[in-house]
């Protein structure tokens, strides 16, 4: 389909701050040490070797800012998860500066930080993973990017808005049986599938059919090659119904609807939905499934 | 002129619009197709449609049409036509095919064996049909729309990459919107409307309009941008293979109509843009480490990677 | 926001841990020469065993091993350095403790203990040696060390080994003009508590007694006495007497300083044009100072004797650096007291006959006339005596064995005689040693002076004229006056016996000779202005800053410095610019409005992101349409002539100018 990517990042990288690390206060005792050496015994060239490192502790400053500065988050999206997971986003980071900037690291508060080089790649794909609780619309805060390099002398960092959310599913939960007879009033439909075990007619054999179902008895009667073909008949649709357990509370019917949902996906089955105020048809497949759980996720959130 | 025939080439898609609901953007990417000259392969579940598509088409731009459904058993005797023994006048007369139409539309391709898929691709390639020795020219404006089930896979041959590059563009219609639905449910059954749809074009009108298209100006600029665009699906990251040239070309043909069916005398990157996905999205193939990623997600990705402005 | 900072990546890379050795070898190899051999050995062994970890051969050693072995290199600095906490002993346990953690460097954080000890390390090299070789190679062992800084902050899967170099150059270039302006204007104070320096080196140069043979054995070596930088002119090489020691009491064989009467210095009547001059001298482990013949004042911290030499108040174990100015032409103490005629006509009372029984015939000749005795003293010498370099030794009377036996020797041998003549002759004579001559370094101005320089010369006290300087070496060789020692002696076996590679020996014309100096030259600017600039920096600022004040010290700091670091932000923080005009004004232009929330996404052509923008600020994609028009008809149109750049230039500036109100 097409469309126009919808998480653009609309601000620029916001401010930079930028503070001396444990080991720059380190460095800083380190050149007292060497001023003390200098002053008691007088030698000009240690006093050299001071001033150099303390420059060099002042350049640090412009390089750690520089490292930083020009990266921005490009685009963000974020992969769907349920609930109680962490919720995975590609954030991209570029930077148009012509610069290198090495040892990135991004984190949301709570986070396992990620560090990355722009240097070979540009813009680069992290995976940032950010913990849920509550299922439906997971926005995330504004991402942390910090780094220290190349003295490990300053740490620099800033904020910047991710411009992405990602859709949480109810936790799924395996609580309850699926009601049977849950409402139903279509005609069972005809499913060819390879694994039942219903026989239901023979057909010409055509290549590409599998070997396993040729009709050796037929063949052997000098009839032609056929193939067997198996049938199951569905007698029922499966509808996963919301209001099927009128006494249990919305969160947990929804977490018992989604484990069904992914159930029966995985078991290729044929399954609708019904919500108080949606309905999805039986249908199969990825798509499918997609609506239905998203249909879960956002169930009685103001959509936005 | 120019713009009355463009003109009235939007009025065949505001007329196909009554059939094909909230389909906007899918009914003119089919009709660019058709401007380009070029045949359009329909991925898509069965009754999302495709064949209500094919058919209004057709009777919006005159033509003449047949459908094939596809089945494992078909040879490609049953599309191209048989010569048979005629015994009054002693000879072997040629009874033509399905095929020998203006528009074909040739559901769930993927069904039949790929000796009888080849027979179908030939034909579409050379404009002609090679039976017993004998060549047959097929009509001039020959416009196929192929169909195939993308989640089926039992029992079936998907088309290999190879013949998917004789295919313009690929297209999936997917669910109408909820409104539009509802509009559907409403009206009741879609054939009726069909049959009332009266002819806007001609065949000749068709012809000239697919002139027309080719004449639109594409800048050097415009053009740098479409090279930038194919290179890196050649060199760019995330890519298995990229486009051919043949598919560069096809590019250009189709942001070329697209521009002209909306009415502009000259290409706009955004023209690229808007033909991109369905151009080049069954001609590129994810790298082994970005599998799973969907040709549209590699088209997004591919847009995001190539400045549009970027200058030389 | 507070957060838990969690480093799931903490390794080195396996460049990292190359760069951290070549690192510890780059600031310990300069210490090589005195650490003890242990040291040396276990150094080499914790690389050996890191390198084989480092290969994977090895794993890290137990934790116990490390303790055996911390214990032990303890135990062994103890001894070796016998308790003393001298600074070599804390220089041995920093290397000792430099190799120990490289066999446990793993994490970022022992690299960066390692490295910050190594950069002290570096620093002390500095309290040993202060070549200016030594500063350069220091320089590159700096460099190593901020390279292995880098490695530790970079992605652990870098192997490259040349990329950190290159940052780390990168880095510390623009911190050269920031460490100069921070080396001249930071305040030298003196220390802050007394320091122990090495006093194990060997006193040189002149003693406070001459018996022949003394000077000649100076000779024998080209060691740095000190070096003189004039103004102006140089003095005439035949006054280049450098006045070091007066020795006035004799004992028959050597002359010695003898007791001083604690009055004030000699008067001196300066006649003529006095010379200023600053000194270098060169740790000599004596108290004398060196001055032209003759000095006005002493220098701060030192005193001028009674004959005016130059005593200072305590020894000089460094090299030190003093400005005097002298008298070339002066008439010194025209009275004599009866002690001090006494004292300087003072002789043993018996021994040297022959030469008493020679001095009376000639007073008698002379009827008592000073200057024909002195005439035909050097008449004599002149007549048959040979200046030699290595002469025979003397006994027991050894004016009289010099006067008429051996008759050859070397200056101490002229002045010594001419003076027990003068004396025997009643007439006051005393024996001055120091240098004479020196080397004129046409490209800095200045005379250097080395042992071989060494001189022995005699001061005759004449009634109205005070004390007269008689050289009678003059007489027997007055090219030794006029030439250099160099270039005299270059053919004499004795001379420069001890530095048998000494360029000196083998350079003494052409071009090399012209590089020598230039290169010596150097040595001493380094010398003067960096080594010693502590003994400037006073001077030097009042001349340039024009008075020392805070605010003019900040200023000088500030200015420079913020200059340099401007230059680096702009290098830094650019971005790149387009060359096209109409692309720069472009690229301003979207900067512009990047500024406001807006940043134009790759894929987005210039209508579209008009359109986009329009969605929040309609004011402002009003502003932008017609450049995104006056683009597209540029970029797009069938024909774009030079009108249609000039539209879009102006649609440009238009915005621009809305933009900005």
């Amino acid at each position: 389909m097409i469309s126009w990517p919808a998480g653009l990042s609309l601000q620029r990288e916001g401010k930079i701050y930028i503070l001396p690390t444990a080991a720059g206060w380190g460095f800083v005792l380190l050149l007292v040490l060497l001023l003390l050496l200098s002053i008691n015994f007088e030698n000009n060239l240690t006093f050299a070797l001071t001033f150099l490192l303390a420059a060099l502790m002042v350049v640090a400053i412009l390089y750690t800012y520089s490292n930083l500065a020009g990266v921005r988050l490009v685009r963000a999206t974020g992969q769907p998860c349920f609930a109680g997971e962490a919720a995975g986003f590609t954030l991209q980071l570029g930077s148009d500066t012509g610069r290198e900037h090495q040892q990135i690291q991004l984190s949301w508060p709570g986070s396992l930080p990620i560090t990355v080089d722009l240097v070979e790649q540009n813009p680069v794909q992290v995976e940032l993973a950010l913990p849920t609780q509550r299922r439906g619309w997971c926005t995330p805060p504004r991402v942390k990017l910090q780094t220290v390099f190349p003295l490990g002398l300053f740490r620099s960092w800033c904020y910047q808005p991710v411009m992405a959310r990602a859709l949480v599913y109810p936790a799924p939960l395996n609580g309850v049986s699926l009601p049977s007879t849950a409402g139903n009033t279509g005609q069972g439909g005809l499913v060819v599938q390879s694994g039942s075990d219903d026989f239901s007619d023979l057909k010409r054999f055509q290549p590409g059919m599998s070997p396993q179902h040729i009709a050796w008895k037929v063949y052997a009667r000098g009839q032609g090659l056929h193939a067997k073909q198996y049938a199951a008949r569905q007698d029922l649709d499966i509808w996963l119904d919301f209001s099927a357990w009128p006494e249990a509370e919305t969160e947990l019917r929804l977490s018992w609807l989604c484990y069904w949902a992914l159930k029966l996906s995985r078991e290729d089955r044929c399954y609708g939905l019904r919500l108080p105020d949606q309905t999805w048809p039986p249908a199969r497949g990825d798509y499918h499934r997609q609506q239905v759980l998203q249909a879960l996720a956002l169930y009685g959130q103001v959509n936005s | 002129m120019a713009d009355t025939l463009a003109k009235q080439v939007q009025q065949a898609c505001e007329q196909l619009d009554q059939v094909i609901l909230g389909k906007a953007q899918q009914v003119r990417l089919a009709v660019t197709c058709l401007l380009s000259g070029g045949h359009l392969l329909i991925e898509d579940l069965p009754g999302m449609g495709k064949t209500t598509l094919a058919h209004a088409l057709a009777s919006v731009f005159g033509l003449a049409d047949s459908r094939i459904q596809f089945t494992s058993d078909m040879l490609p005797a049953d599309i191209l036509g048989v010569s048979v023994f005629d015994a009054p006048s002693g000879a072997f007369v040629f009874h033509p095919g399905p095929v020998f139409t203006q528009l074909l539309l040739a559901d769930e391709i993927n069904r039949t064996t790929p000796k009888t898929q080849s027979a179908l691709l030939e034909a579409m390639e050379e404009g002609q049909v090679t039976q017993d020795g004998e060549t047959r020219q097929l009509p001039d404006p020959f416009f196929v729309i192929a169909t195939q089930n993308p989640l089926t896979q039992f029992g079936t041959f998907p088309l290999p990459e190879s013949q998917l590059d004789r295919f313009l563009m690929r297209i999936n219609l997917g669910y109408p919107s909820p409104e539009a639905e509802r509009t559907l449910l409403m009206r009741g059954d879609t054939l009726s409307r069909r049959q009332r749809l009266p002819a806007v074009l001609s065949p000749e009108k068709l012809r000239e309009a697919q002139q027309a298209c080719q004449q639109v100006h594409a800048s050097s600029d415009l053009i740098h941008y479409v090279q930038r665009l194919v290179q890196y699906t050649r060199e760019g990251d995330g890519f298995s293979y990229g486009v051919s040239p043949r598919g560069a070309l096809a590019l250009l043909r189709c942001a070329r109509s697209w521009a002209w069916l909306h009415e502009r005398q000259h290409v706009v990157p955004e023209d690229v843009q808007r033909v991109l996905e369905p151009v080049v999205g069954h001609r590129i193939r994810a790298a082994e480490d970005m599998a799973g990623h969907t040709s549209a997600r590699l088209v997004s990705e591919l847009l995001s990677r190539v400045d549009v402005m970027a200058s030389g | 926001m507070k957060q838990v900072s969690v480093k799931p990546v903490d390794k080195l890379s396996r460049s990292a841990v190359l760069w951290q050795l070549i690192a510890c070898v780059a600031v310990v190899l300069p210490n090589v020469v005195w650490l003890p051999a242990w040291v040396l050995l276990l150094g080499a062994g914790c690389i050996a065993a890191r390198v084989m970890i480092h290969t994977g051969r090895w794993s890290f050693p137990h934790w116990s091993l490390r303790l055996l072995l911390v214990v032990a290199a303890a135990a062994g600095l103890l001894v070796s350095f016998n308790r003393d906490a001298s600074l070599n002993a804390m220089v041995a346990l920093l290397t000792v403790g430099l190799a120990l953690k490289l066999l446990e460097i793993y994490r970022r954080r022992d690299a960066l203990v390692l490295l910050y000890v190594a950069l002290f390390v570096a620093a002390t090299v500095f309290l040993f040696e202060q070549s200016l070789l030594m500063a350069v190679y220091m320089c590159v062992a700096v460099l190593a060390v901020i390279a292995a800084l880098v490695s530790v902050w970079q992605d652990p899967l870098r192997e490259e080994m040349l990329r950190p170099l290159k940052l780390a150059s990168r880095m510390l270039l623009p911190a050269l003009p920031l460490m100069l302006v921070l080396f001249f204007l930071f305040p030298r104070i003196g220390p802050l508590w007394s320091v122990e320096l090495d006093r194990s080196a060997a006193r040189t140069g002149l003693s406070d007694s001459m018996a022949p043979g003394d000077i000649s054995r100076l000779t024998r070596s080209d060691e740095l006495a000190f070096r003189a930088v004039f103004e102006g002119e140089p003095p005439a090489p035949s006054l280049r007497y450098w006045r070091v020691l007066v020795l006035s009491a004799f004992d028959g064989r050597s002359w010695t300083v003898g007791s001083s009467s604690a009055r004030g210095a000699e008067v001196l009547d300066v006649q003529g044009e006095t010379l200023t001059y600053e000194i270098v001298q060169e740790p000599s482990r004596q108290r004398w100072l060196y001055a032209l013949d003759v000095p006005l004042a002493a220098p701060p911290q030192a005193q001028l004797t009674m004959p005016r030499t130059l005593v200072s108040a305590n020894e000089v174990s460094q090299r030190i650096q003093y400005s005097l100015t002298s008298a070339p032409a002066y008439q010194l103490a025209t009275q004599l007291s009866q002690a001090e005629r006494r004292a300087y006509t003072q002789l043993p009372s018996r021994g040297n006959p022959r030469s008493r029984e020679l001095v009376s015939t000639w007073l008698n000749e002379s009827q008592g006339d000073v200057v024909t005795l002195i005439d035909q003293i050097l008449a004599y010498f002149h007549a048959s005596f040979v200046y030699t370099l290595e002469p025979m030794a003397l006994g027991e009377h050894s004016v009289d064995e010099f006067l008429f036996d051996t008759r050859q020797g070397f200056c101490e041998h002229f002045a010594s005689a001419t003076a027990f003549m003068l004396r025997a002759a009643d007439i006051p004579a005393r024996v001055v040693t120091g240098y004479q001559g020196g080397e004129w370094n046409t490209t800095q101005r200045y005379l250097t002076l080395r042992q071989y320089d060494a001189h022995a010369w005699v001061e005759v006290w004449i009634e109205g004229q005070g004390w007269q300087r008689l050289d009678p070496t003059a007489a027997v060789a007055p090219e030794r006056i006029e030439m250099s020692a160099d270039q005299l002696f270059s053919g004499q076996a004795g001379f420069l016996a001890d530095s048998p590679l000494s360029a000196r020996r083998l350079i003494r014309q052409g071009w090399l000779l012209q590089a020598r100096m230039r290169y010596d030259a150097l040595n001493f600017a380094w010398q003067r202005w960096v080594l010693n600039y502590h003994h400037q920096q006073q001077n030097l600022l009042q001349d340039w800053l024009g008075g020392i004040t805070p605010w003019k010290m900040v200023l000088a700091l500030l200015v420079p410095g913020a200059l340099v670091l401007g230059w680096l932000a702009w290098r830094l923080l650019r971005w790149p610019q387009p060359q096209d005009p109409l692309q720069r004004h472009l690229q301003r232009l979207l900067q512009r409005v990047a500024r406001q929330g807006f940043q134009r996404q790759p894929d987005e052509t210039l209508n579209r992101f008009v359109a986009r923008v329009a969605a929040h600020s309609p004011a402002l994609a009003e502003i932008l349409q017609p450049v995104a028009e006056a683009y597209e008809q540029l970029h797009y149109a069938p024909s774009t002539d030079a009108q249609a750049r000039q539209r879009l230039l102006a649609a440009m500036r238009q915005a621009e100018t809305r933009l900005k109100s």
